[in-house]
């Protein structure tokens, strides 16, 4: 007759070890199912945006001494910047990089790769990346708080709920063209 | 497509009935996530702040004493910040639509770390483009930083020779409210829940 207490620890044991067996069969389902994403071969972007802060309503904009105005900045419902936000799935195969993204000229003066940091201080920190690894199999987020694409001087026709097309290039000059849904920051 | 759904079904088993066990298995599971604290700083009692004059959006002087009577949500950023100072902005705005009747009671102010190139009127676009009844406000650089040391805010340029952006401000991202007699109340770091800011914010009214 066992005591309690070691029938106790009996059983945590055995539920234990199902559970690693679980587990372990959990992972192996799991990997098989990534294993069949992986046949498109190629980098899949998903969910791509551009957050813009709307034209402002018309009585919002009131006439302002021009001499507090900065030194020749183009004024108007466009000259804000964006961000844009996407995440890739790197199905080809092998390890990709990011390392740059453009825009047409009549969506933004340009675009960057960013990234945005939150320290300890709260200090929040935003650099320009070279580029982005995203590994093989693998999916990396551009997200609000993190990695993003900066867009500069975004132009006024850039509307919510239009579409905007993002052009990323990979380090082996693989180009990916990404239409971005618009919308307001909210 | 048949067997992935089955696939993606056991593995659904699989979690949930890991999830159970590890419930079960006490000090062998994961530790029982403690209740934590809301986020955010209130400060017992209040810090006295020094009142401010800068310039608002509609290019008129504005005194944070003008705002009185109302607790005041702070949030220092600049309108070339793409990602930060929007994501606030537009929790900012979800803290006013939850506040409903009593947003009459609190203002919500983006004091720029920018003011070379926050003009009243770029603040005008910006802000309102979240509520139209969001004040931006701007001045000369030495005004702004002085007044961010009062609340214990950091910003400092930042240049890259790579980037197309000009520069770049590092800054404090946290929000602070005054309270309605004007004395700094409550901090909360970057991307506290609104409801979270809604709650404390609603305390303070009650309190005054």
């Amino acid at each position: 007759m066992t005591s309690p207490r070691r029938s106790g620890v009996a059983i945590a044991l055995s539920l234990l070890i199902l559970l690693a067996i679980l587990v372990a069969v959990s992972a192996l389902l799991l990997s098989d199912d990534d294993a069949d994403d992986e046949t498109a071969g190629e980098v899949v972007a998903i969910g791509a945006w551009v957050r813009v802060v709307p034209a402002a309503g018309e009585g919002a904009l009131t006439p302002v001494a021009t001499e507090s105005m900065g030194e020749g900045m183009a004024m108007g419902s466009g000259g804000m910047t964006a961000g844009a936000f996407i995440t890739l799935r790197n199905a080809t195969g092998a390890d990709v990089r990011l390392v740059g993204v453009s825009v047409p000229s009549s969506v933004a003066r340009a675009a960057e790769l960013h990234e945005t940091t939150v320290d300890e201080n709260q200090v929040m920190r935003m650099r320009p990346v070279q580029g982005i690894d995203i590994p093989r199999g693998q999916e990396v987020q551009l997200a609000s708080g993190g990695l993003h694409i900066m867009l500069l001087d975004v132009q006024p026709g850039v509307a919510v709920g239009t579409t905007v097309e993002l052009t990323l290039t990979f380090a082996d000059g693989a180009t990916l063209v990404v239409p971005a849904d618009v919308r307001e920051a909210s | 497509m048949a067997k992935r759904s089955f696939i993606r079904r056991a593995a659904l088993l699989v979690v949930l009935l890991a999830s159970l066990l590890a419930a079960c298995g006490g000090s062998d599971g994961p530790a029982e996530p403690t209740a934590t604290p809301l986020p955010g700083t209130v400060l017992d009692p209040p810090k006295e702040v020094a009142d401010f004059t800068l310039t608002r959006h509609t290019g008129q002087p504005m005194s944070l004493s003008d705002l009185r009577g109302k607790a005041v949500m702070l949030f220092f950023g600049y309108t070339y910040c793409p990602d930060v100072c929007p994501t606030t902005l537009a929790e900012f705005k979800r803290v006013k639509q939850q506040l409903g009747a009593d947003a009459d009671r609190v203002a919500f102010v983006f004091v720029s770390v920018d003011g070379a190139r926050d003009t009243p009127e770029r603040l005008a676009q910006y802000v309102t483009a979240f509520d139209p009844g969001f004040i931006g406000l701007t001045g000369p650089e030495a005004d702004l930083r002085r007044i961010a040391q009062d609340y214990g805010v950091f910003f400092q340029r930042a240049t890259y020779d790579d980037a197309q952006t000009g520069y770049l401000v590092d800054h404090t991202a946290s929000s602070f409210v005054v309270d309605p007699e004007g004395r700094l109340a409550i901090v909360f770091p970057y991307q506290t829940d609104p409801a979270v800011m809604v709650q404390r914010v609603r305390a303070l009214l009650k309190r005054g």
